[in-house]
């Protein structure tokens, strides 16, 4: 197993919520509460769970947007949690790239596509100024978008959404990045062109060995990427390990109901009613629960006794 | 699913709907059955929330009506006029829009806002119809105390469900519902969608659900009606639909749904993207993304390319619009 | 579906509303966002703004050409004093005998300038700080907040008053700089609204990762969206700009010797014009005044309707039965 191109430990993150007075001490939201896992170069690593897990959180803790309450980040060994300085951070943005939901909402609508490729080569000085628009054009070529010419010279919005998230994951891969973080990538998109983004985050992961971290609630599509699941609830991870493993074999009660939760035409026309909500076991999560290695690489939330 | 076809509920007769010089809707028909469920699934821009909006007369400009009949129970509600078409929604057809949740008053208690709504269609005093609020939040499964809640106290399932609520309040034999559940999560969706369900087994409504979600349709539905382009292309109970797509847009699109079960094989969904309607393909619609045209077959190729294709029945209420079945025996 | 929705809320099915976030088609063109060329372009598409835009261009051009569409000088009384209007004398003659024609074109040219000068450094201003506070948060924020709101509250014309009452020269220069130094306050306030609701676009946010500094962002990112929205300050402030060079002129606290549509107007209270039955003497600056103002309000229609296309004229006659609709219920036809 190569070594982990990010490691995170313990990671939290803590919102302050409004109200109360100054004198008592706020009550806080834990979005994101002792998280630990790795992402490997070559390897798809999904974080599965529905609105308000914290998996949203997580991605924008890693990519550096939000500053983690408690633990720590470690890109290739050393702890950038707390990296202080413009220089440090550019040099942590060459090689942690992160892409958005809204294909749409991500690209500048007043900029084309040319500029937003060309911002990146630009800052991070990979490419003599001259060579800039050469490039622009092989990396729009790497992700699918020909005549690369022709699309380097639109403006967003004549674009479709399949076609800007193609920008978007081009743009990520114009720094050369040794990680990038796809934050629900898919959701917005029609149903029939979300293979074809799947397809080339598998495509980008074998040929250039970036590790991603792969944000979903659509089960399915993580089983169809990953080679890893963590499942989230409540800003923890509560199951954790082989995609098949946690899919086909899961073993904490959160994960039994999201996977019967999902529309599964395969598996027989009629699924079985979900338990009522006095009745649904969500298992153990909150204070008081740690991940237990259940099997080899299998980890499970257990409450502590 | 229902017993021997019974006179249609609801007949969309070969409606057609122009947003200024685009065809959103081109000759599209299609009819529901009392209490009967039928899914309406398509991608974006392919017209099948504007089929809804027809349904109520809601489209707004430069959306209206070229040609067709929406007949509800044998009557034209496309002659309503003004007066009579209040009446008409609501009690007899209810829609839940899209993001419904989101269009529930943010300043107004909920129990207001059935308030309001039920005095606009029955003489009733404010106490009487708060009191039908609470009974209609408790048949959605939402305690009744949660009348003199504002929406933002209330999470986005809950806040659907009193969307649900109000489509349901005066007893509408049909319902439209317009991607009811995508903002929602996985097991909301499900619970949602099973409550629906029983009630719908418990008064008798039947539903015309608008997704682009298939995979959930094949699982409630009893009948599905695919659209492409402002055009049904597919319409088949939901078993054979699942069992026996014939629509290479449909078996498209059952193969862009990464199974949760059983080998995981690489799938490529359907290249290309939805077109564009202000200018569709000439012919069939689908001949630019489909796998089956090719200019190999010279003849079925310039059909593709130029006539538009009818639905037609290739079995007992399985209808297609495929050159492509059209030449099978 | 939100049929014809300006903003991307949910699935939109509708073609002509152009914009699908569940996106996939290659649909052309949502109206609700253009880049720079087609934004301009749509003002003088539209009726209203065209409008607008010619008359302006057209005070402009007037004021420039003055010299060739006159012939005294603004500054030399030589003609007959107190005439009424006439073929020699267009626009009549003061009473100290200025031709008040020619002294409208000129005086045109000192009020224009004094205006379009006061209006840049008012907004230069504006969207400096206001970009600023937006983007940075915090005690910038803050403290551009606290800035804001002094100048929102203290009026305009007296501030002014009080200024050029310490000032002990209020040339035109001057002028442009009190008058600039005194109305950014609201337009600064809406830039910062306008680019707070942009700040957490995951496009400002996508910058960020990609590792653009802070200025590129601002001044990069977020302020090329926000072109329709300084255009339409740039009007609304140059509307206030004329406004209060008017009234400083004509209060008095100009320089007199100096000829603008103000100074005209400060000599013409001096004759008791009005008095004497004198009209012309400040019915035509007074008139050129109104002309430029409704020039820029045509504009700042065509801005709304550019940005709200509802209100577009091509809807008027659905909106009428609409509203006519919501006042007679039953009487409007289906």
């Amino acid at each position: 197993m190569s070594s982990a191109a990010i490691e995170v430990q313990g990671l939290a993150k803590h919102f302050p919520l409004s109200g109360g007075s100054p004198l008592v001490r706020r009550r806080v939201l834990r979005a994101v509460d002792d998280v630990s896992f790795e992402l490997r170069p070559g390897n798809v690593t999904a974080l599965v769970g529905e609105s308000g897990s914290g998996k949203s959180t997580v991605a924008r803790l890693i990519s550096r947007l939000y500053e983690p309450t408690e633990g720590r980040i470690l890109f290739r060994g050393e702890d950038v949690s707390k990296v202080r300085g413009r220089r440090n951070l550019v040099r942590y943005r060459s090689q942690v790239q992160m892409i958005f939901q809204d294909p749409f909402a991500s690209l500048n609508p007043v900029k084309r596509v040319q500029h937003h490729l060309a911002r990146p080569l630009l800052i991070h000085g990979l490419v003599p100024r001259r060579d800039v628009s050469a490039r622009v054009e092989e990396l729009l070529g790497s992700v699918g978008l020909v005549p690369p010419d022709e699309i380097a010279q639109k403006y967003p919005h004549q674009l479709s959404g399949g076609q800007r998230q193609r920008v978007a994951i081009a743009r990520a891969l114009a720094v050369e990045p040794a990680v990038i973080l796809a934050d629900e990538p898919i959701s917005m998109l029609d149903v029939s062109i979300r293979l074809g983004i799947l397809n080339l985050i598998l495509g980008l992961k074998r040929e250039l060995d970036i590790a991603f971290l792969y944000v979903t609630h659509d089960i399915a599509s993580a089983r169809y990427v990953a080679d890893e699941v963590l499942v989230m609830y409540a800003g923890q991870i509560v199951e954790q390990g082989r995609t098949d493993d946690v899919l086909q074999t899961p073993m904490h009660p959160y994960t039994r109901l999201l996977l019967s939760a999902v529309p599964d035409p395969g598996a027989g026309l009629r699924q079985d009613r979900l338990p009522s909500r006095s009745a649904r076991d969500l298992g153990a999560f909150g204070a008081g629960t740690q991940l237990v290695e259940q099997r080899p690489g299998h980890y499970v939330r257990e409450s502590i006794t | 699913m229902p017993e021997a076809p019974s006179k249609p509920l609801v007949e969309l007769d070969d409606l057609v709907v122009d947003y200024g010089r685009t065809r959103a809707v081109d000759h599209v028909s299609l009819s529901i059955r009392p209490g009967e469920f039928v899914g309406l699934a398509g991608e974006s821009g392919c017209g099948k929330s504007t089929v809804a909006h027809a349904l109520l007369r809601v489209l707004r400009p430069p959306g209206e009506i070229v040609s067709g009949r929406i007949l509800f129970k044998g009557e034209d509600a496309a002659a309503l006029n003004r007066e009579e078409l209040r009446r008409f929604r609501w009690r007899n057809i209810s829609l839940v829009f899209q993001s419904a949740m989101d269009s529930l008053n943010p300043v107004m208690r909920v129990g207001n806002q059935f308030v309001d709504m039920l005095r606009a269609h029955q003489r009733v005093d404010r106490s009487e119809a708060l009191a039908r609020a609470g009974d209609l939040l408790e048949l959605v499964g939402i305690d009744r105390g949660r009348v003199r809640a504002y929406p933002h106290e209330l999470s986005g399932g809950m806040r659907q469900r009193v969307v649900i609520a109000m489509a349901l309040a005066l007893r509408p034999e049909l319902i439209v519902m317009d991607e009811p559940t995508t903002a929602l999560d996985v097991v909301v969706q499900r619970e949602i969608l099973q409550e629906i369900e029983e009630l719908k087994r418990e008064l008798g409504f039947a539903v015309l659900f608008i997704t682009h979600d298939l995979s959930l349709l094949v699982e409630f539905s009893d009948r599905i009606a695919i659209m492409y382009a402002g055009e049904i292309v597919e319409s088949a109970p939901a078993d054979d639909l699942f069992k026996r797509p014939e629509h290479p847009y449909t078996v498209g699109l059952m193969s862009s749904f990464p199974p949760l079960h059983g080998p995981i094989v690489r799938l490529t969904g359907i290249p290309g993207s939805p077109p564009d309607l202000a200018n569709p393909p000439t012919g069939c619609r689908f001949h630019p993304r489909c796998p089956h045209c090719s200019p190999d077959e010279p003849q079925l190729y310039a059909r593709q390319r130029t006539e538009r294709p009818e639905l037609l029945p290739i079995a007992p209420e399985h209808l297609v619009a495929c050159h492509l079945a059209e030449e099978r025996p | 579906m939100n049929e014809l929705a300006d903003k991307d809320v949910a699935v939109a099915d509708d073609p002509a509303a152009g914009v699908e976030p569940i996106a996939g088609a290659g649909i052309a063109g949502p109206q609700r966002r253009m880049p720079l060329p087609a934004f301009a372009r749509q003002l003088l598409r539209n009726p209203k703004s065209a409008f607008g835009i010619a008359v302006f261009a057209g005070i402009v051009l007037v004021s420039i050409a003055a010299p060739l569409l006159t012939h005294g000088n603004p500054t030399v009384p030589n003609d007959l004093p107190g005439q009424a209007p006439s073929w020699a004398l267009p626009f009549g003659s003061t009473d100290q005998g200025y031709n008040v024609y020619t002294q409208v074109l000129y005086g045109g040219r000192l009020s224009l300038l004094v205006a379009g000068s006061a209006t840049v450094i008012s907004m230069a201003i504006a969207i400096t700080l206001g970009l600023l506070a937006a983007y940075s948060g915090g005690w910038i924020d803050d403290s551009i907040n606290l800035l804001t709101n002094i100048f929102l509250v203290i009026p305009g014309l007296p501030l002014l008053i009080v200024i050029s009452s310490f000032l002990t020269a209020t040339g035109p220069w001057v002028m442009a700089l009190i008058i600039g130094l005194t109305s950014w306050a609201i337009e600064t306030r809406i830039l910062r609204g306008q680019a707070m609701s942009l700040r957490n676009r995951d496009f400002v946010l996508a910058a960020k990762v990609a590792g653009e500094s802070t200025p590129r962002i601002v001044f990069g990112e977020l302020m090329p969206n926000m072109l329709s929205r300084i255009a339409a300050g740039f009007a609304f402030v140059f509307v206030q700009a004329i406004f209060l060079e008017a009234a400083l002129e004509f209060l008095g606290f100009g320089d007199a010797n100096k000829v603008s549509w103000g100074t005209i107007l400060f000599w013409a209270t001096n004759n008791s014009t009005l008095l004497q039955g004198e009209w012309w003497h400040f019915v035509f600056p007074g008139a050129a005044i109104s002309l430029t103002i409704l020039a820029i309000v045509f504009v700042n229609y065509g801005i709304d309707e550019l940005s709200n296309p509802r209100l577009s004229s091509k809807s008027v006659r659905p909106r009428r039965r609409m509203l006519a609709g919501m006042l007679w219920p039953r009487s409007a036809a289906a």
